[in-house]
């Protein structure tokens, strides 16, 4: 087995309570789909408000490509969508009426690609470069299976797997079928299903702190895409899924999901339904003083009223404190909780194991003043100052030389973490890709 | 903290768009903010950040400077005291020496409450008129531009007058660093843009508009026409230095304010890399690149020329080697900012110091022109590590599947 050692990136002094007792199931009344999940999907609406909906009917649909469909696993009324400016569908949103989330489907096996595209599952696949669903016709060198997670605070990745091994490695068979020359199943160092690795099937191992685990990471250090060459990647869960279709003929909406509530240090997993709404798993309305977020405090989607659902590639929502307090001199203080890579505050020299987080900047908005932040944490043999100073002015020519299209917006989270300037690489990146894609296609 | 933070929510409406003082936002924003942190909640996708600002950056600077303003404060009197030990028909000119009666301190460089205050006198109004021009033309430009003001110009305004000589005439290092800061910085746009570093730049431009005040004997101590070398002029003309290496190293001889003690700048070294704000690269591969080239000399030796024969660890202890490389060249903007980039970017740094001391017969100090050069040059230098890397990633694409 191949070992990967990533020695940049950063493991963040955060503390929660893992909380492995009975895991609970949710059943919520309302899911939906967010669109912001989907890049460069441009939605087209199929359904009727307040039709029934089942989980074979559609609800959304890309105006670019129509094989590309996007539908709900649930039983129920669709009540129609939100949108925002120009009219953007936000979300589109089924009111449940059925609490059963797992459906018979009758998958072919010879015809994998038909049966993920009718089940919806389909979506499960993404494709770099652009971080974007992928075409179907166009069927893959590689695939990369993502089966870890250093995100902070997710759950533990090996643990679900044993609770899932015999579809994940059922998943598998029909991933291998669908990649033409590789497929790389990236795993961290606790990984123990024991899977015979072919010249087709390997399996790497990473090491290291966050991002070792995203797959960006994993592609980078494996088979590097470019304009000309793309991969497509997919999480555990989702091969998971894939196996329960093709070997019981269930189609499952639910997912492990790992509730990370820093405010009061704890970790829950629960499994719930894909999109669904995170105020009803977490029982909870949204609060002033509270951040929801769908993902983790790296990289997640802000729940809002607009959009509260579960993201289509999140496997944990993550509850922060919102910075309601200004300090005195903050700039001059000794800083024994406030976190940074670097070894400003006193917190480092003290050791301090944890550190309280919350949505503070922690300073304003500043040009880029390249100390060397983005080099700690950032794996890729990319020049990173170079790219991120590309990206703000917008320059796709350079951006893509020195590397963008490797990147996903998750890649750069870390990067906008650590800037002293307080930008927002994730943000720039995106728009950055989005235009080498129209001006490509 | 709460009714502080009530009084600018207040106050607050005047300065934003379409308040009375709508055009001195940024003053408010720089008060506002450095008394309380700003409200700033995160936006995107990263809901937390890391406790590392500009201001932060700027106060680590800062804090790796203070032995050196102390030596400034402290030497820049013993200098001009211990001159007047040798002639005591010369005193301090002007209002320093009005103030030195008032208070009844005497010349004494054996006191050191004399010492720091006579320094004082030389340190404080050169370091005051830096930060009322570099404030005036940040703010002038912040408002014009519309934007918040930067925090980089408090460090400039600090390495400014640590970099020039007791007694160049406070106008002059004015126009300087007006020149200096406009041209050096704010027409490229500005904190985070500059393509050389603006001090440095300042102090070039005092040095070729003004040399009378920079260069020559009489520049050095801060008494009325008292002449005293630097131990790189010595060397120059006489082949000999007159102080011990001790002093050199702790900083007891004649220069430029803040740069005389080796000692100082070793302890903003280690502060510097410590905190990972200064580049350990660039500065390891600086000395290795003074070491490497005044070696080369060195060895080669010269009777006509005795810059030839001093040793490469001098030359590492006197002049402004040591506080150039630590605080000048260090600057990360104007510096080499790919990983590799820097180790070229301070070999250059330090092989170009050496050979202007040593080869070039009007400069015996040669660090300043040598962070200039490599400030101009490190652009270039980014260029070649990026098409490397560039080549060698479309490598890579060819290897693997």
């Amino acid at each position: 087995m191949k070992e990967i050692k990533i020695k940049k990136g950063v493991r963040l002094p955060l503390f929660c309570q893992y909380n492995d007792g009975n895991i609970e199931n949710i059943t919520p009344k309302s899911v939906g789909i967010t669109t912001e999940d989907y890049k460069l999907f441009k939605p087209k609406l199929l359904a009727d408000d307040n039709g029934k909906i089942t989980p074979f009917d559609f609800l959304l649909q890309d105006k670019k490509n129509e094989d590309l469909k996007l539908n709900i696993l649930a039983n129920g009324t669709f009540k129609g969508v939100t949108r925002g400016e120009k009219r953007k569908i936000l979300s589109a949103c089924v009111e449940v009426e059925e609490n059963n989330f797992e459906f018979n489907f009758k998958a072919d096996k010879n015809n994998i690609i038909k049966t993920l595209l009718e089940s919806g599952l389909f979506s499960a696949f993404r494709q770099r470069p652009f971080d974007m669903l992928p075409d179907p016709k166009n069927l893959p060198d590689v695939i990369f299976v993502n089966a870890m997670d250093t995100r902070p605070l997710a759950y533990n990745a090996n643990s679900v797997i044993s609770l899932i091994k015999d579809e994940f490695i059922e998943g598998l068979k029909i991933i291998n079928n669908i990649a033409k020359s590789k497929v790389f199943v990236c795993v961290d160092k606790k990984f123990e299903l024991n899977i015979s690795e072919t010249e087709k099937l390997n399996i790497v191992k990473f090491l290291g702190n966050h991002p070792a685990g995203l797959v960006g990471t994993h592609i980078h250090h494996l088979c590097p895409v470019n304009e000309k060459k793309s991969v497509w990647y997919i999480d555990f869960q989702e091969v998971a899924a894939i196996g329960k279709l093709f070997s019981k003929n269930i189609l499952s909406a639910y997912r492990y999901i790992a509730v990370s509530d820093i405010t009061n240090q704890k970790i829950t997993v629960v499994k719930a339904p894909l999109g669904s709404n995170i105020l009803e798993i977490l029982n909870r309305d949204l609060d002033e003083d509270i951040r929801i977020i769908s993902g983790n405090i790296l990289y997640g989607r802000k729940v809002t009223k607009d959009e509260p659902f579960l993201g289509r590639y999140d496997y944990q929502i993550t509850i922060l404190n919102e910075m309601t307090e200004r300090k005195f001199m903050e700039w001059a203080l000794p800083g024994i909780d406030v976190f940074s890579v670097k070894n400003v505050f006193l917190s480092k020299i003290f050791g301090n194991k944890y550190v309280t987080f919350d949505t503070s900047m922690h300073g304003s908005i500043r040009p880029i003043i390249p100390v060397g932040s983005y080099e700690k944490v950032f794996p890729f043999d990319i020049e990173i100052t170079h790219l991120l100073r590309y990206l703000s002015i917008g320059d796709t020519d350079m951006a893509q030389k020195l590397g963008c299209l490797e990147l996903g917006e998750e890649d750069l989270a870390l990067c906008t973490f650590v800037c002293p300037g307080k930008n927002d690489y994730s943000k720039l990146l995106r728009d950055v890709l989005d235009s080498i894609y129209h001006e490509a296609f | 903290m709460k009714k502080l933070a009530e009084f600018f929510a207040k106050v607050e409406k005047h300065f934003v768009k379409g308040g009375k003082f709508e055009g001195l936002f940024p003053v408010f924003e720089m008060i506002d903010t450095f008394i309380l942190t700003p409200l700033n909640r995160t936006k995107g996708k990263t809901h937390i950040r890391d406790g590392l600002d500009l201001k932060r950056v700027m106060t680590t600077v800062v804090v790796a400077l203070i032995p050196c303003v102390i030596m400034a404060l402290y030497n820049t009197g013993y200098q001009a005291n211990l001159a007047y030990a040798l002639d005591n028909s010369k005193t301090a000119i002007g209002f320093r020496h009005t103030l030195m009666e008032f208070f009844n301190i005497p010349y004494d460089y054996k006191s050191i409450g004399s010492n720091f205050f006579l320094g004082s006198l030389y340190f404080f109004p050169l370091y005051i008129i830096t930060l009322i021009v570099g404030g005036t033309w940040e703010l002038l430009f912040a408002v014009v531009r519309k934007h918040e003001i930067g925090e980089a110009f408090l460090v400039t305004s600090l390495l400014y007058p640590l970099i020039l000589p007791p007694t160049v005439p406070l106008w002059e290092a004015s126009v300087a660093l007006s020149i200096g800061l406009v041209l050096g910085k704010e027409v490229f746009g500005g904190t985070g843009r500059n393509i050389v570093n603006p001090a440095l730049f300042s102090r070039a431009v005092l040095f070729f508009a003004y040399p009378a005040s920079m260069s020559g004997d009489k520049v050095w101590v801060g008494l009325d026409s008292i002449s005293k070398a630097t131990p790189l002029a010595e060397m120059a003309s006489t082949g000999n230095i007159s102080y011990s290496l001790t002093d050199a190293f702790l900083g007891f001889i004649p220069g430029s304010m803040g740069e005389t003690s080796t000692l100082a700048c070793l302890f903003g070294a280690f502060v510097l890399i410590y905190t990972g704000i200064g580049s350990w690269r660039i500065i390891l591969s600086s000395v290795i690149g003074l070491l490497g080239v005044s070696s080369v000399f060195y060895m080669i030796g010269s009777d006509t020329n005795y810059m030839f024969q001093l040793s490469p660890l001098t030359h590492l202890i006197i002049g402004g080697f040591a506080f150039g490389v630590v605080f000048m060249a260090t600057d990360p903007v104007s510096a080499s900012m790919t990983e590799k980039g820097k180790y070229y970017y301070g070999f250059l740094i330090g092989a170009l110091t050496a050979i202007i001391r040593i080869v070039n017969p009007a400069y015996p100090e040669g660090a300043m022109l040598a962070i200039l050069f490599a400030n101009i040059m490190a652009p270039l230098i980014d260029h070649f590590v990026i098409e490397g890397n560039i080549k060698r990633r479309e490598k890579k694409y060819a290897a693997r599947i």
